[in-house]
């Protein structure tokens, strides 16, 4: 019997600290905000996604200078841009238009006939034009533009250098951006990807320590802004407002359970089944998937809370005198079928596919049953053989009114569809559609954002043209083909401004059509001879654009895979990525449309003018409209792990006629608590989903435990566990309903009010107390 | 000169900061630069010509040049081109016949060393003009030349260097000569519409 005992504790111990090593070496802990969205069902969802995640506006950093004056600021960003141009976080650091280099411009120069609209070279436009230097010749630009008169003296490469400098931008005074505010304006893009946190919350710290180390910058304020931020802002404040209530919830069961029981022994081992349970799924989904999420974590442990019953209901069963496995033999049945279900209800998330869903149930699922075995084997084994601690002598719980089974059934049925109609009839929407609602970021917070967005003429959220194709060319002129289209709205005032890959690098189809153009040399030369008749220019210095438009005849059309070769790491590729990639052998040409009115018309327009090829996007929609996808689907996963579990306790009970006294509290407590959140103004989010499977654990093992036989002090003591049980864990989410926190709140609302029904249904169902004939 | 025995070193110190200031503020670039800075805003006619090896014929060009302290320079070109050119702050806004643009003039570092050239010199500001180039005056008070070369790299590849030439308080002639060998001379007229 001691080896026994020695055996277990020991066994328990070596395995907690084998896991605790494995862990210690190998947690890949991440925390990517889009884990919960489905996998994409299509390119153009997995485009979504990735847009989302690793797009260019996803990266951008928003910067904002206030100081006592604009002198100042301007300083100030100056310093800062500096300051942070070193650092390898951020791959661009702007607060001013970027200028092309001088080495680019002649790189690029070369293809100047072919990159841009050909102008007319007949001799009276060419005098035209050659008028117009002569002028420029005598101006204080002339120096500047002398430089490339003799080769392009059509002014055909300032074409093309328009189209990059593209929108105005906003307004500069001393030299940098500022809003209309008087504040100093900057623009970062970092190198981490957008939803990578941690990387991002790193750039945040280096930001503002990088501000606060600048001379002058104590009585400066900055003001950060960005979708990056935002999300590690919002993360820290959940992160942190989640460890100060879960503190307080903590302190709060430990006091009740202290009074309860008024033993520090029983109150330590309270924790091992939860503690253990934590530690083997954590092990158990760190082998299976190779890291651990952050969210996993974080959903998987309140998952877990249903753990911290079983030492609850095992303690309560203790009576001076007895041995700890006479306790355990009383409730071992009941909870071993009632983990054994709930565990079953969780895994059949796994086969759902959406990986949030795979890991949490794998790691709920593994972490119950390490909870199961901890208080069948260790608990026993950690309590004194012979347990000599008083009793509890708590009142039993008050008596169900003695109404007929029957009627308590018809009321549980009755409550359960009357649920089922809100639900369905409500003019309502049942399910919270935008991702933004889920956040904790102030509104004031988010203004600041949009006016920050405004300031610097960025478009709020990604709406966009997205074409795909087999090749760059494909793309390339499929978008050449939309522009008349893009004028049309441009012009009707549908959209404001595109940006598009082809505005700085045409198809090859393009840029040929354009060398056929080309007037032949003999014929230019007349021309240019007539065309400077009458003017001071003296004869054959335009050589070099005569030999430059020969040329150009022969120079291979410029491509998007020639730009590395020509000059390795270009401000045009770097602008032309985000617009223009290939994607898993596929190629995207990306529009991006700012100041659009009217999405919905875009819309229709696409959708009768695509051959599949054309997509339109907007960024915000879609992710919806793929969360409510996802939202739906849990939900139905979530009835199948209900299904699953009716039919593990019909087998587990022998029988329908047990086992539906214990699943019709659960299902109908399900449904009425979706009632109620409903009519409590709550949108369904993931949040209450999560929370509604605690539930559906926490409920079932209440309605074994109600539903439990046993002689009239065992089920006195069980009732005692029961409300003990229901005490500490609504202390827990009445807490955590009180937050805030959209997330928090939504947790736990549902768990409180999934708790108290669970409870009142169960108890609701309990059976007469008429002793069963096998004594325990 | 030690008048007390404590800590003769730092009054040494002090005497010889206040003689280095001293001939600081007596040498003769930073006099003329003074004398320059008095002058609050001016407007004055000009003509100019540009010999240009891609010309037959020098380019004669005339208007008006109108400065405002600290930092406001019009070009009003009326003969031989047409248009305006206003410096600004860090803005140049070009206006010829209908059509109106805006350049930064830190994108164009050639332009903002020859605005600097020549708002710097009428706004005796020192330091602003030593930013941009090495300084050599030469000639006595009543007929001096200032030569402005170009610090940065990317400027000196086309400017070789700007010669002020005045006497007194007055700018009468500024001559750019290009790397390429191009030379533009622009007459500053006083007495016409001052």
């Amino acid at each position: 019997m001691l080896s026994k005992r020695w055996l277990s504790l020991g066994g328990w111990l070596l395995l907690v600290l084998l896991v605790v090593f494995a862990l210690q070496r190998g947690l890949q802990l991440d925390s990517d905000m889009q884990f919960f969205l489905p996998p994409a069902a299509s390119p153009q969802q997995q485009l979504v996604l990735d847009e989302l995640q690793q797009g260019a506006a996803a990266r951008l950093w928003l910067l904002a200078i206030r100081a006592e004056s604009e002198a100042t600021a301007a300083a100030l960003s100056q310093r800062l841009a500096e300051s942070l141009a070193g650092e390898s976080a951020f791959v661009q650091v702007l607060n001013r238009p970027q200028p092309l280099p001088e080495e680019e411009q002649q790189a690029w120069f070369v293809y100047r006939y072919l990159l841009s609209e050909l102008p007319e070279m007949d001799a009276a436009s060419l005098h035209q034009s050659l008028q117009w230097r002569l002028e420029e010749l005598a101006s204080p630009l002339g120096p500047l533009l002398r430089q490339t008169l003799a080769s392009d003296p059509t002014a055909q490469f300032q074409q093309w250098l328009q189209a990059w400098q593209g929108e105005a931008g906003p307004v500069r005074r001393h030299g940098v951006w500022f809003g209309d505010d008087g504040r100093a304006l900057l623009l970062l893009r970092s190198r981490a990807a957008g939803m990578e946190l941690d990387a991002q919350a790193a750039n945040l710290t280096l930001i503002e320590s990088h501000f606060a180390a600048l001379p002058g910058s104590a009585g400066a304020s900055l003001s950060i802004g960005g979708a990056a931020p935002l999300a590690v802002t919002s993360r820290d404040t959940i992160r942190s407002e989640a460890q100060w209530l879960s503190l307080l919830a903590t302190l709060l069961v430990a006091l009740i359970l202290l009074w309860a029981w008024r033993s520090p022994r029983l109150w330590l081992l309270a924790a091992l089944p939860l503690g253990s349970a934590v530690l083997g799924g954590l092990w158990v989904t760190q082998t299976l998937f190779g890291q651990v999420h952050g969210i996993t974590l974080a959903f998987g442990i309140t998952l877990l809370g249903v753990a911290l019953d079983y030492p609850l209901h095992l303690f309560s069963q203790l009576r001076p005198g007895s041995r700890p496995s006479e306790a355990l033999a009383v409730v071992w049945p009941r909870l071993r079928l009632g983990v054994l279900s709930t565990a079953a209800g969780y895994l059949a998330m796994i086969a759902s596919g959406f990986p949030g869903l795979v890991q949490l149930g794998a790691f709920a699922a593994s972490g119950l049953l390490v909870a199961a075995l901890v208080t069948w084997l260790v608990l026993p084994a950690a309590l004194p053989r012979i347990w000599q601690g008083r009793e509890s002598q708590r009142a039993a719980l008050p008596v169900p009114p003695a109404w007929r089974m029957r009627v308590r059934i018809a009321l549980l049925l009755g409550l359960a569809g009357l649920s089922l109609l809100v639900l369905l009839t409500s003019p309502r929407p049942i399910w919270q559609s935008e991702l933004a609602a889920l956040s904790p970021i102030p509104e004031p917070l988010r203004q600041q954002e949009t006016a920050l967005r405004q300031a610097l003429g960025l478009a709020e959220l990604g709406q966009m043209l997205a074409i795909r194709g087999d090749s760059a060319e494909v793309v390339l002129q499929r978008s050449e083909d939309l522009l008349p289209q893009l004028q049309a709205w441009q012009q009707a005032g549908l959209i404001q401004d595109v940006e598009l890959a082809t505005a700085l690098l045409p198809s090859e189809r393009r840029q040929r059509q354009r060398q056929q153009a080309l007037p032949d040399p003999l014929a230019l030369q007349a021309a240019l001879d007539e065309a400077q008749q009458g003017l001071p220019f003296r004869q054959g210095v335009f050589a070099d654009f005569v030999e430059a438009l020969r040329h150009s005849h022969e120079l291979a059309p410029l491509q998007p895979a020639m730009l590395e070769t020509l000059l390795p790491d270009s401000l045009l590729a770097a602008r032309l990525a985000p617009l223009l990639f290939e994607r898993d052998g596929q190629w995207w040409a990306l529009l991006r449309l700012h100041g659009l009115q009217d999405g919905q018309a875009l819309a229709d327009w696409v959708a009768t003018n695509s051959d599949g090829d054309l997509h339109y996007l907007d960024l915000a929609r879609d992710t919806s409209a793929m969360m409510l996808t996802f939202q739906r689907a849990a939900l139905s996963w979530l009835g199948g792990g209900a299904l699953l579990i009716g039919l593990l306790l019909w087998w587990g009970l022998a029988g329908l006629r047990q086992a539906l006294p214990v699943l019709l509290p659960v299902l109908s407590a399900l449904l009425v608590t979706l009632a109620l959140l409903h009519l409590m103004g709550q949108l369904l989010s993931v949040f209450h989903l999560v929370a509604l499977l605690l539930v559906l654990g926490i409920g079932l093992d209440y309605s074994l435990f109600f539903q439990h036989g046993g002689n009239r002090q065992q089920r006195r003591r069980t009732g005692h566990a029961l409300r003990l049980c229901a005490i500490s864990s609504m202390a827990v989410f009445v807490i955590l309903a009180l937050s805030s926190l959209p997330v928090l709140q939504a947790i736990g609302l549902t768990v409180s009010v999934g708790i108290l029904t669970s409870f009142l249904f169960a108890w609701l169902l309990t059976p007469a107390g008429v002793d069963p004939p096998n004594k325990a | 000169m030690i008048t007390g025995n404590r800590k003769p070193s730092r009054r040494l110190l002090v005497w010889a900061l206040l003689f280095c200031s001293m001939t600081l503020q007596a040498s003769p670039l930073n006099v003329l630069l003074a004398e320059l800075a008095v002058q609050q805003h001016s407007e004055l006619r000009y003509t100019e010509q540009r010999h240009d090896a891609l010309l037959g014929v020098p380019l004669h060009s005339e208007g008006t040049l109108r400065y405002r302290a600290p930092d406001y320079l019009q070009k009003t070109i009326e003969r031989g081109a047409a248009g305006s050119f206003v410096i600004e702050g860090d803005q140049l806004r070009v206006q010829r016949g209908e059509r109106l643009h805006e350049l930064a003039l830190d994108s164009h570092p050639l332009l903002m060393a020859m605005a600097t050239a020549l708002r710097a010199t009428l706004a005796g500001d020192r330091a602003a003009l030593e930013a941009q180039f090495t300084l050599q005056l030469e000639g006595g008070h009543e007929d001096w030349q200032l030569r402005l070369r170009p610090r940065q790299r990317e400027v000196a590849r086309v400017l070789f260097e700007l010669r002020i030439h005045g006497s007194g308080a007055k700018i009468h002639r500024i001559e750019t000569e290009e790397r390429s060998g191009d030379l533009t001379i622009t007459e500053l007229l006083h007495g016409h519409a001052e």
